[in-house]
């Protein structure tokens, strides 16, 4: 019997190109099983919670997974019920990437009301398993996946945990790691919220929205690593004049007659290159003013 | 005995031919005037008895009864005067009066003066149509009236009048009327105007095409010279457009008697204006500025600070070049062909455009700010094809070279709209185009072809507002002076859209 994703799935060992960055820095980094699409570069979150958990951790995790695919970061989770599933959900809504980083064999989906979730998430992201085939869900696995899951992380958000549970062993694996911890605060009378204040009173960042997180992220030291070197390979493209309003417009959004004064070129001229780059997708218009479409994800 | 004359009256835009019967029976003596007539026309007895006697006749001392026929048709104004004194006279038995296909218009004064009478062109226009032969005018209304297709003589007192009729004296027929040079006034020449490169692109465009604009920007970025300048690039108008604005703007009593007018008007309404002043209106029916405008440029500066039922009657006239004008005693279809320029600030304190780049503070909240952009509705802002962002020109260009003049943007103009007149025919511009025209008239080259649905999708272009831009790009294509359209000129006009 198998409840697994039947997809192409590969190996992955930290020596290949194709292994996620931040997780070859971890102690002991695990050979992993992959099927989907996995960025090795990309800049990665995970939003993580109590299976147990209230509607309102729920929705916050939904939202949150939605508004931090949106910005273009892929929201890695453990593909649990409760905050994990709605994690996931919101980045699949949201038209983003979300990895599922899972505490069973591939063969395995746990829990088994989460099958389709996988086959959409395989979809579009990656399912992946550090464990053998016919591993079935056991508690003594959760903590080496959960040391997974915030590895990969450039941080761990943590949306409703219980003193003790494995939301709250992931936030210790990722402190551990030099991650960002994160913590949404919630209900003091709710018991699915102490684990959080926990966090807050030892030292996490405490984040009420997708904005703050980005803050956190792009403020912390790691996210540099992922910066790829060399010159921006967004410029310099075309050469000619779209080179030189690329450039201008990263500074500074401007009218089309801004731009054709500022390059002393006609209406046409400046019109047509701003066209194409348009049609390129390097350029959007907001309330008739020209700006670079900006690049997604933490880049500045 | 009866007598009859001719004359006509003013309804709406147009005018009607008007029989003036008088018949003078026993009884005693009165006077009275029938036919559904307004308070200007029951004074027209005190006018008429003072004008009979100053000019040396007897007022008949027997019951007098004038009728206006056809007495169904309401009928105001004061260009029946001379009219009812030649009916009088008719009737009184004066002897040697010759009538004979004339037709005759003008207020008189107690001395037997003739005075001016507002849309002097339309009655006499009228009178020619249904047969008149000569028409008698009052001699400060014949410059105007000249060129109605029948000959036009200016008379400038009953007396004289009275003589020509009996062939005593002569009164000329006036000449053909005499194009004037009308002075720039409010026009803002292209070259006062420093920057500014695509909204004077867009006006170019307009002025080829007669295409809507819509001017976005912070108050002082100088949408308002901008506006001002379209007149300066259109073409003078043709005989046939020149003979309705010039009828118009009689009927509204704004002509001064010179001779007609052969520049494109322009208007310019303040927002305050009610509805009745933008559509016309009123007892004494007067055009509204959407009339006036016809033919011209209408600029509507602050488009957004209108009235709602104002805006909303922008919607036909922009459509369909007319506007449908529903009052008592039916309705009537009045000229609206304009070229609409609006400005708008983008809210309503006016600086929300520079504070993206931190120059200055906008203090409106944001729903007041897309409040004031919705005032602008869509199925109106669908019409606007050219939408174009103004932005102040940092002082330190201001001092750059001056640019190219109006006239000499005219010509290229010109040449555009002659194109199109040879493709399209003669008042068919490119902005009126309908889909089936577009489809006629617009190639693409297999580029341009190619891209089309690309095109439509990343700009987001409904149907209509595909339409729009391959209207514009038809323009500048006939600036150019090709026939098929390019990838340039498609994505050149997709970018003066929003």
């Amino acid at each position: 019997m198998s409840t697994g994703v039947e997809g192409p799935w590969r190996s992955l060992s930290p020596a290949d190109a194709g292994y996620p960055r931040l997780l070859k820095e971890i102690r002991a980094a695990p050979e992993v099983e992959v099927a989907g699409v996995l960025d090795p570069d990309a800049e990665m979150v995970a939003v993580v919670g109590s299976r147990r958990c209230s509607t309102y951790g729920e929705d916050l995790a939904y939202k949150l997974g939605a508004e931090l695919a949106g910005a273009g970061l892929v929201v890695v989770s453990g593909l649990a019920r409760g905050i994990d599933g709605a994690a996931h959900r919101g980045a699949l809504d949201a038209g983003g990437l979300t990895v599922a980083v899972m505490g069973t064999g591939r063969d395995t989906i746990y829990p088994h009301q989460h099958i389709a979730l996988a086959h959409r998430i395989a979809g579009q992201g990656a399912l992946m398993t550090q464990f053998p085939l016919e591993t079935v869900a056991r508690p003594e696995n959760f903590p080496q996946r959960n040391a997974t899951i915030s590895g990969m992380s450039l941080g761990v958000v943590v949306v409703e945990a219980r003193r003790r549970s494995g939301a709250m062993l992931t936030a210790g694996a990722a402190g551990n790691q030099g991650r960002v911890v994160m913590a949404v605060p919630g209900s003091i009378h709710n018991p699915n919220s102490r684990g959080c204040h926990d966090l807050v009173r030892d030292g996490a960042r405490l984040v009420t929205g997708a904005e703050e997180v980005i803050q956190e992220l792009r403020n912390d030291p790691l996210f540099q690593l992922l910066k790829p070197s060399g010159p921006d390979p967004g410029r310099k493209r075309y050469g000619d004049a779209r080179d030189v309003i690329l450039e201008l417009l990263s500074g500074r959004a401007m009218t089309l007659d801004e731009v054709a004064g500022r390059l002393r070129v006609t209406a046409r001229e400046a019109a047509t290159a701003l066209a194409t780059l348009r049609l390129d997708g390097a350029v959007e218009v907001r309330d008739g003013v020209y700006q670079e479409r900006r690049r997604r994800g933490l880049g500045a | 005995m009866i007598a009859c004359t001719l004359t006509a009256c003013l309804d709406g835009v147009r005018a009607r031919r008007v029989e003036v019967e008088a018949d003078i029976g026993g009884g005693l003596p009165s006077f009275s005037i029938v036919g559904l007539t307004d308070r200007a026309v029951q004074e027209a007895r005190e006018r008429v008895r003072a004008a009979l006697r100053n000019s040396g006749f007897t007022f008949p001392s027997h019951r007098l009864t004038v009728n206006l026929a056809p007495a169904e048709m309401r009928k105001e104004g004061t260009a029946f005067d001379v009219a009812i004194a030649l009916a009088i006279l008719g009737s009184a038995g004066q002897p040697g009066l010759d009538q004979r296909g004339a037709a005759f218009i003008g207020e008189l004064g107690l001395d037997g003066s003739l005075r001016p009478v507002r849309g002097a062109l339309a009655l006499t226009t009228e009178l020619a149509g249904v047969g008149a032969e000569r028409l008698y005018v009052p001699a400060s209304n014949a410059a105007e009236a000249a060129g109605c297709g029948a000959p036009v003589h200016g008379v400038g007192s009953l007396e004289e009048l009275v003589a020509h009729l009996r062939g005593e004296a002569a009164i000329p027929a006036v000449g053909p009327p005499h194009r004037r040079v009308v002075p720039a006034g409010d026009d803002v020449d292209l070259s006062e105007i420093h920057g500014q490169t695509v909204p004077k692109r867009a006006l170019e465009v307009a002025a080829a095409g007669g295409h809507h604009v819509l001017f976005m920007g912070p108050p002082g970025a100088g949408k308002t010279m901008l506006a001002r300048a379209l007149r300066g690039l259109l073409p003078d108008l043709e005989a046939g457009a020149a003979r309705e604005v010039t009828s118009m703007h009689s009927v509204a009593g704004l002509l001064d008697g010179v001779g007609w007018l052969t520049r494109p008007p322009l208007r310019t309404p303040h927002h305050s204006i009610s509805i009745a002043g933008l559509i016309g209106g009123g007892s004494a029916f007067s055009p509204g500025e959407l009339s006036l405008a016809h033919r011209g440029v209408l600029v509507l500066d602050e488009l957004p600070e209108f009235r709602r039922d104002c805006l909303e009657a922008l919607r036909e006239p922009l459509e369909e070049g007319h506007l449908r004008l529903s009052r008592k005693g039916g309705t009537r279809l009045l000229p609206a062909s304009f070229i609409l320029v609006a400005t708008a600030n983008p809210c309503p304190c006016g600086r929300s455009a520079e504070t993206a780049n931190g120059d200055d503070e906008c203090v409106c909240p944001p729903d007041m700010v897309a409040r004031y952009q919705r005032r602008i509705s869509g199925p109106l802002r669908d019409r606007i094809d050219l939408v174009v962002q103004v932005r102040s020109v940092r002082i330190e260009r201001l001092g750059g070279g001056a640019g190219e003049t109006s006239i000499k943007a005219r010509e290229r103009v010109v040449r555009a709209r002659q194109v199109q007149r040879l493709r399209q025919g003669s008042g068919h511009l490119n902005a009126q185009l309908d889909a089936a025209g577009l489809k006629r008239v617009c190639p693409m080259e297999p580029a341009a072809a190619a891209e089309v649905t690309n095109i439509a999708n990343r700009y987001r272009l409904s149907g209509r507002g595909f339409h729009g831009a391959l209207r514009v790009a038809r323009s500048i294509a006939d600036l150019d002076g090709t026939i098929a359209i390019s990838l340039d000129q498609l994505l050149e006009a997709c970018e003066y859209r929003r």
